[in-house]
């Protein structure tokens, strides 16, 4: 039995596709129980996310198996294989492996090191173990899988830093300021991205919140949205002092907020460090405002840098992600390859056994005279001996079969015992 | 007792070595928190070995070492560490980065002052007063120097914002408000702990000033004890009204312990500590 992954992901076709594939959570598990029908050993797993859709499967031949599944896709959805074959991708056994560790880890996201991931791929295991469509090796290569994903975001910093922009103005808030729970954020202007920012802030414990607008109502709507409080326009540069983290994001065509009033702030806050965030284009605040002391000011540019700073580091950090990864997949496949002894050590035991009570039954049928429990004694003496001749070699043989050339140990265990006769 | 000594100290000056290399593998690591961990464990067991140093030649010679070049070394490696450890616990461990090397490099000054040092007698220190107010001294010392790689720490965090800057040591040294206030502590308890060593001296000097000069006030160590008092003072004070605070504050704090602790070393090695400050005899 093969070990197959197919499907398609955002690395091999458009979104516009990726929706049309997608299998809905209502849909799933019929889906599932269509597959397992159709399946050599009845046991696939199907994740379907907004960035992908693969099904995981063992398949008697590789070639015909994928074939199937991806001509199983195709017809649950009402599509051609023939128009959608250059979009598909497969891999096999090892690679397969390969593939599900490093989907799990979020090494094949769209975004490195996004968190959701691993969670659509337990929901789908969780699918498939509950519809009794995943088997032993499924369970134990998905088993495999979250463990390596928990081990990749341990061990490297595939997830620790930022790669949107306002996640990167938590990071650097969280640079500045020890805890952000008794902060106090202004927004001047009501910009999406500043509302992300602040919504970004508030779920790291960000308690006050004041909103400034040229246009009341809309302050006062966001704040009431932020369980802030709304702030009259011309206000809010007398109450710059309360502010430890401030955003802008209007569309002022000149810079509203300036050095000197940044000052006056600073002085009246003795002195405690404020972090500036200019989300507008034109900016809002005076560049200026940055050579102040205990002043930090980041605009949108500032901030993207920071982003693609982080994405670099996370690039780095996959590389190290890849060598856990790949190691797991060797032990994995070792793993695997134990499995094919399994039968042919169960195989040399009914031999053994069958021997052992052939001769046990001949010779207890010439001494009548013994008791009950003299005959049990010569069982479990007989016994004894069957498991500790064979202990060793069967240990040896699980030993030998994880390796490269393991297929010859078992050939030649094979014809050795005639066990193919 | 002479090889146990020797084996103690050159222990305790290897771990302080292997300490900064660890944390230089940390540095050139991205995920190396486990060569920083190391490193913590190393400094602890350097901080032990040199205790026991200390007192093994108490043992040996019946007399608090703390008057030769390498015990005054010794003890002061040994008290910066502890404050280094005790500092750097927790979300702080990355600024044993900081600690880490300029203790080696205190360690390995020990080092070699103890191929001369390690064997002398020390001098009696005549009472417990003066005992006391030389171990409090160097208590204050350590938690000063302490203070200005932590304020080396917090000018490096602040730049980097500034100029906005990522990457290294950034990643992990803990926030600015988080240096700010560790500053904050330990000048908060060396200011103290510096005014009650000026104060016991003071008393010492009172009490035993037949044996001083009469202008022992006028000693260049005297002097410049009182103002790294008048530094440290400013900075607690001003730190407390929020006159100084961040980049001004580390500044001074830095240049401030960089001069007293420079002027206190070049008068060692001149031989001028002591100048004007004993009576001289016939």
């Amino acid at each position: 039995m093969t070990l197959a992954v197919t499907g398609l992901s955002h690395h091999s076709s458009p979104v516009e596709l990726r929706e049309r594939m997608a299998f809905g959570e209502d849909r799933l598990p019929k889906a599932l129980l269509c597959l397992k029908k159709h399946l050599d050993d009845g046991a696939g797993v199907i994740l379907s996310t907004c960035n992908r859709v693969e099904i995981y499967a063992r398949v008697k031949n590789p070639d015909s198996g994928i074939e199937f599944i991806k001509k199983f896709i195709c017809d649950f959805h009402g599509l051609s294989v023939a128009e959608l074959e250059q979009h598909f991708y497969s891999f096999r056994n090892e690679e397969a492996v390969e593939h599900l560790f490093r989907v799990s880890s979020s090494l094949d996201s769209m975004v490195l090191g996004e968190a959701q991931i691993l969670g659509q791929v337990k929901d789908a295991y969780s699918l498939a173990r509950n519809l009794r469509s995943t088997g032993q090796v499924l369970n134990q290569l998905f088993e495999k899988a979250f463990t390596v994903a928990k081990k990749v975001r341990e061990e490297t910093g595939i997830a620790e830093l930022s790669v949107s922009i306002s996640s990167a103005a938590v990071e650097l808030a969280r640079k500045i300021f020890d805890d952000l729970e008794n902060r106090t954020v202004m927004l001047v202007g009501t910009g999406e991205m500043a509302e992300l920012a602040a919504k970004h802030l508030i779920s790291y414990g960000v308690k006050t919140v004041y909103v400034a607008s040229r246009t009341y109502e809309r302050a006062a709507n966001l704040a009431r949205t932020l369980n802030g409080s709304a702030l009259d326009f011309e206000a809010f540069k007398n109450e710059l002092y309360r502010a430890d983290i401030v955003i802008t994001s209007t569309a002022a065509p000149n810079f509203i907020i300036k050095k000197e009033m940044v000052e006056r702030a600073i002085h009246k806050r003795k002195n405690k460090p404020m972090f500036l965030i200019d989300i507008a284009v034109p900016r809002d605040i005076e560049p200026e405002v940055n050579d102040l002391e205990n002043v930090y000011l980041y605009d949108i540019d500032d901030l993207q840098v920071v982003v693609e700073a982080n994405m670099v580091e996370r690039e780095k950090e996959a590389e190290t992600a890849m060598s856990l990864i790949r190691q797991e997949v060797t032990n994995f496949n070792n793993w695997m390859g134990s499995l094919d002894a399994v039968p042919t050590i169960v195989e040399i035991r009914s031999r053994a056994e069958a021997v052992r009570k052939e001769e046990i039954d001949k010779t207890l049928k010439k001494m009548p005279h013994l008791s009950e429990a003299d005959k049990t004694a010569i069982q479990q003496m007989t016994t004894s001996m069957i498991n500790k001749i064979l202990h060793k070699p069967t240990i040896k043989l699980k030993q030998k079969a994880q390796s490269q050339d393991g297929h010859v140990y078992l050939k030649a265990i094979r014809h050795l015992f005639h066990l193919d006769d | 007792m002479a090889s146990l000594t020797y084996i103690s100290f050159y222990l305790a000056i290897a771990a302080h070595l292997v300490a900064a290399a660890a944390v230089a593998g940390y540095l050139r690591g991205h995920r190396a928190d486990a060569m920083l961990v190391f490193a913590q464990r190393v400094t602890g067991a350097g901080v032990v070995l040199l205790l026991l140093t200390l007192m093994i030649r108490y043992y040996r010679w019946r007399l608090f070492p703390l008057s030769t070049a390498v015990d005054a070394l010794s003890l002061f490696v040994l008290l910066s560490s502890c404050t280094a450890l005790f500092i750097s616990r927790g979300e702080r461990r990355a600024l044993l980065a900081i600690y880490s090397p300029p203790l080696a490099g205190l360690a390995a000054a020990a080092g070699i002052s103890g191929f001369y040092g390690l064997n002398l007698e020390p001098k009696a220190l005549s009472s417990a007063l003066l005992l006391t107010h030389v171990g409090l001294v160097f208590l204050a010392f350590s938690l000063y120097f302490v203070a200005s790689l932590t304020s080396l720490a917090y000018l490096d965090q602040a730049r980097r914002l500034k100029n906005h800057a990522s990457g290294g040591l950034f990643a992990k040294l803990p926030s600015l408000e988080n240096l700010d206030r560790t500053l904050y502590r330990l000048i908060q308890v060396g200011y103290p702990v510096f005014s009650v060593a000026l104060v016991l001296g003071a008393f010492w000097a009172w009490y035993e000033r037949d044996l001083l000069d009469i202008g022992w006030w006028k000693s260049p160590k005297i002097i410049l004890a009182v103002f790294m008092c008048g530094v440290f003072s400013v900075c607690f004070h001003a730190r407390r009204r929020g006159w100084l605070r961040g980049p001004k504050l580390a500044k001074f704090v830095f240049f401030g312990v960089a001069v007293v602790l420079g002027l206190f070393v070049l008068l060692r090695v001149l031989d001028l500590s002591n100048l004007n400050f004993y009576k001289v005899a016939g």
